[in-house]
């Protein structure tokens, strides 16, 4: 059963659709990097996804379950989780509650242990005291993936983890990403760097105006500088 | 210095109270950002409920205790079901509206069932009181400042480390964040509402004694409990329950040593003061965000 | 004999005398008077903060009226009441402009306290309709004097005054220092000033404490009545204020105080507020306390039978005022010969004696009233009551003084 099938998603917002029927799969193992200029419809397709934004239309199976109807809490209980592009933390929690806030979520599964967290994101052990709020925004990143990691997830949707980030952190932050992925976490990958997309993902979707324009391998994609197509319309 | 402690002690009996009023605003408020202000009507119906078991019924006294606070709490939840979730998209003063009227149609189906001017409920102790040194003290004036405040410092431990207390919180402090943390904000919605519903049940079953089951007293607590709220900051828990005790000690000091005709407008007194000197409240919430 | 002009004149004149003496009852009838009915207007609150004043003047004259109109009414009609719920100023206004311009009523009570009372005074002046201030003490619906408007159980607040501070000295009771706890309102406010003017005159040494409506804290009053030794203390506000008052007294250790109540807070539902409530004093409108004795308790399983069931704290005064001034209202119909206009009525009212439910077979529960030309006011008697094994009972009259 592989871990998620879209078909026909459709989002709009009033009378402008955002994402028009697109199709997606990711199977076991797999990160799909979701490619696409500002604006293309990225984060309104995996908020759909994560049930943060209401479907038009369309169905969303994780591992053959259809989620399609279920809220957002409902379906990072089942297993996916999203990490979204503005964090979404607790300012007034320490990082610690934050990563305990997040257990509940695992049910059925068991929530992946702290230690496991901490590993990941040693600098996270080193500020678990210390409020969400007061964190850089390097590590306002880590502790919202670690968020979503507590869950245990079987699925993990990240969007654009590495914007507004320096270089550095950006970097470690692929190398975690890449560890999940490592450990059998299918993922879902919002990016606007091909090259962040290349070392974490295998394959890439892109949209265009709310449409999937492209699909194919990542070393296809750069080689074929699709990119610059569907970006700019050139070719 | 007897006369001085005797009127302290007024005061912290009222501001126990009003603290426990309070919480039970705060932490709907918090989670839901919604300011209840049927929340003195639910007071009264847990003060009415107080006097069906203790006179009408004449069941032990500590089955008020027992009783009280989930048949509000599910009088609460069951009202954030059937008018507020379909209200939830609506603008924040559309609810608000919703509130006070729902506060206002308690008050009077309570008033046309038992129209009467005023129900009296015994005190749950009727013993000797304390005398040290001039100072008396009856059981249930103890029992009412003790009682209101154990469970005030309850609820706060629940809020800061319980599993739903946390589900609250997170969703006060961001509903998208909290929901991808699995709490579903039907759930956190309705169990804030059953808690507050509760408080404020317990708060009717505390006040019964002191003041009677009227409808003037749905009005006393939610009046009270607002400005005890305000001045705490309205999203601190230690704050409401602060501001509670802070706005019965003031009553009560006002009225015995500069005019018993000061003592309704000291509440806004207080208020004003407050808000002109903090206008966040005693007691803010909100933390600086490092950018 | 022949028939002529003269006789024709002399014929029509008959006709004409005939018809005149004819056509009162059949054509020009009074408004409120029809064969077979005779209505009454009544306003007064049935929900809301003073509901436990006009819900028993509804019932309590409704109970009358059913008694009445079950021996045959009065002059041959049954008695009709029309009641309209009001609460407000503007709402007992324009019931009582419903009453009179609509519904064409006879006579009409204001079964409304002061509130009421006030808003309707200049109204029911201007139209000259028969008018009964039941529970109003107010001077706004009692001065100027009018020809058209009654007072019946409620003493004026001058009446009242020296008879409450009369309480504290009942049985040997020598108070050393009186406390007035009075609450900043109109009703008590009124009492207030009659009671200062009375303590005044009579050198009476004493101290005043206010508080606010529906008070609950009474501390910092009690402690200041405590610095000042009062011993004695006379409340004036509702049995709500004054029964969690008594409460706190006794919970900050003031023990032998002699209380002294308002008619206001003289209700049974001051006991179960208090606990032992044994001793506390205060005036009653009628002569005899619910319960105490066998009219009031055939008067209460009346009442209830009428009801249902009964409601906490009642039957009160409000029953048996509205139930007696029914009565007074049924003497007066029947003192006009059953010439049932306006001005005749008026005149049969302004002479009546001793009028109340005796002398229709009712029962005795409220003071006869008597009324001349000059003085609309039924009722100058009170009846001091006192607590005694949790029930009120009236142990003397107080006679106007």
């Amino acid at each position: 059963m592989i871990p998620l099938r879209v078909t026909g998603l459709t989002v709009s917002y009033g009378r402008v659709a955002a994402v028009r029927d697109l199709d997606l799969n990711i199977a076991a193992g797999e990160a799909l990097a979701l490619l696409g200029p500002n604006g293309a419809g990225k984060t309104s397709a995996v908020e759909a996804i994560a049930g943060l934004l209401p479907k038009r239309a369309g169905r969303v199976e994780l591992f053959g379950e259809d989620i399609s109807g279920l809220t957002a809490s409902a379906i990072v209980r089942k297993g996916l989780a999203l990490v979204p592009q503005w964090r979404e933390l607790f300012p007034t929690f320490s990082v610690e509650e934050t990563l305990v806030a997040a257990t509940g979520a695992a049910q059925g599964r068991s929530p992946k242990p702290l230690e496991e967290i901490y590993a990941l994101f040693p600098v996270l052990e080193e500020r678990r005291g210390q409020l969400a709020g007061s964190l850089s925004g390097g590590e306002q990143q880590m502790l919202a993936i670690g968020r979503a990691l507590v869950t245990n997830p079987r699925l993990l949707l990240l969007d654009e983890p590495s914007a507004g980030l320096a270089q550095g952190i950006t970097r470690s932050l692929i190398q975690a990403i890449i560890r999940i992925r490592d450990s059998g976490v299918p993922i879902l990958l919002v990016e606007q760097n091909m090259e962040i997309a290349r070392a974490i993902g295998s394959r890439c979707t892109m949209l265009a105006a709310g449409s999937l324009a492209w699909e194919g391998t990542m070393d296809e994609a750069i080689a074929r500088n699709e990119a610059a197509r569907v970006y700019f319309g050139t070719h | 210095m007897a006369e001085l402690a005797l009127v302290l002690i007024a005061g912290a009996k009222f501001g126990a109270i009003y603290a426990l009023a309070a919480l039970g605003l705060v932490v709907v408020h918090k989670a839901t950002k919604t300011v209840n202000f049927a929340h003195g009507a639910f007071a009264m119906l847990g003060a009415f409920s107080s006097y069906l078991v203790v006179v009408h019924w004449q069941w032990p006294y500590w089955m008020a205790y027992v009783l009280t606070p989930p048949l509000i709490g599910v009088v609460a939840a069951l009202i954030e079901f059937l008018i507020l979730r379909p209200l939830r998209r609506a603008d924040m003063f559309t609810v608000v509206i919703a509130t006070v009227f729902l506060g206002i149609a308690l008050s009077e189906a309570f008033r046309l069932t038992y129209n009467t001017e005023l129900l009296a409920v015994p005190g749950m102790f009727v013993g000797m009181p304390f005398v040290f040194h001039g100072v008396f003290m009856t059981q249930e004036t103890l029992w009412v400042i003790a009682g209101a405040l154990v469970i005030c410092v309850a609820c706060v431990l629940l809020f800061r480390y319980g599993r739903l207390g946390r589900g609250m919180r997170a969703m006060a402090s961001n509903v998208r964040g909290a929901q991808l943390c699995g709490y579903s904000v039907d759930r956190v919605y309705m169990f804030a509402w059953f808690l507050g519903g509760a408080m404020a049940g317990l708060a009717g079953v505390f006040v019964a004694p002191v003041s009677g089951v009227s409808v003037e007293l749905s009005i006393a607590i939610i009046s009270a409990g607002f400005v005890a709220g305000v001045i705490g900051g309205f999203d601190s828990l230690k704050g409401a329950i602060l501001g509670g005790l802070l706005l019965g000690v003031s009553e009560s000091l006002a009225a015995a040593y500069v005019s018993s005709a000061l003592k309704n407008c000291i509440s806004f007194l207080l208020l004003f003061v407050v808000l002109m000197w903090r206008p966040e409240g005693l007691f803010p919430e909100t933390v600086a965000r490092r950018v | 004999m022949r028939r002529g002009p003269l006789h024709r004149i002399a014929l029509a004149l008959a006709a004409a005398a005939l018809a005149s003496t004819v056509a009162p009852s059949a054509m020009a009838q009074e408004a409120g008077v029809s064969d077979t009915e005779i209505t009454i207007g009544a306003i007064g609150a049935l929900t809301g903060p003073i509901a436990f004043i006009g819900t028993p003047g509804r019932d309590g004259m409704t109970l009358a009226i059913d008694e009445i109109n079950a021996k045959g009414g009065v002059c041959g009609r049954k008695l009709k009441l029309n009641f309209e719920h009001a609460s407000t100023p503007a709402e007992s206004l324009a019931a009582v402009k419903k009453l009179v311009e609509q519904d064409k009523v006879f006579a009409l009570v204001l079964a409304s306290g002061s509130t009421g009372a006030a808003a309707a005074a200049d109204y029911v002046r201007q139209v000259g309709v028969p008018t009964y201030n039941l529970y109003g003490s107010t001077p706004i619906i009692r001065e100027p004097f009018s020809k058209n408007v009654f007072h019946g159980a409620i003493v004026p607040v001058e009446v009242a005054a020296p008879g409450l501070i009369g309480l504290f000295y009942d049985d040997g009771h020598k108070p050393q220092k009186i406390g007035v706890l009075a609450g900043t309102y109109a009703f008590p406010q009124a009492t207030l000033k009659a009671v200062e003017a009375h303590l005044k005159s009579k050198k009476i040494d004493y101290a005043l404490e206010q508080f606010d409506q529906s008070a609950r804290d009474f501390t910092s009053q009690l402690v200041s009545f405590g610095r000042q030794k009062v011993d004695s203390v006379l409340i004036l506000g509702s049995f709500s204020e004054a029964g969690f008052a008594i409460k706190q007294a006794r919970e900050l250790g003031m023990a032998n105080i002699r209380w002294v109540l308002d008619g206001s807070a003289v209700s049974r539902a001051i006991v179960p507020i208090i606990g032992n409530a044994d001793g506390i004093r205060g005036y009653f409108n009628n002569p005899a306390f619910p319960g105490q004795n066998d009219t009031v308790r055939e008067f209460e399983a009346r009442l209830k039978k009428q009801l249902g069931s009964m409601p906490q704290g009642r039957p009160n005064n409000y029953d048996m005022i509205a139930y007696g001034s029914t009565y007074v209202i049924a003497d007066a119909i029947t003192g006009t010969g059953c010439q049932l206009t306006r001005d005749k009525f008026l005149a049969s009212w302004s002479s009546l004696k001793n009028a109340g439910p005796k002398t229709m077979g009712g029962l005795d529960v409220s003071f006869p009233e008597s009324f001349t030309e000059t003085d609309h006011q039924g009722n100058y008697r009170l009846g001091a009551a006192v607590v005694k094994n949790g029930e009120w009972q009236v142990y003397r009259v107080i006679e106007r003084p």
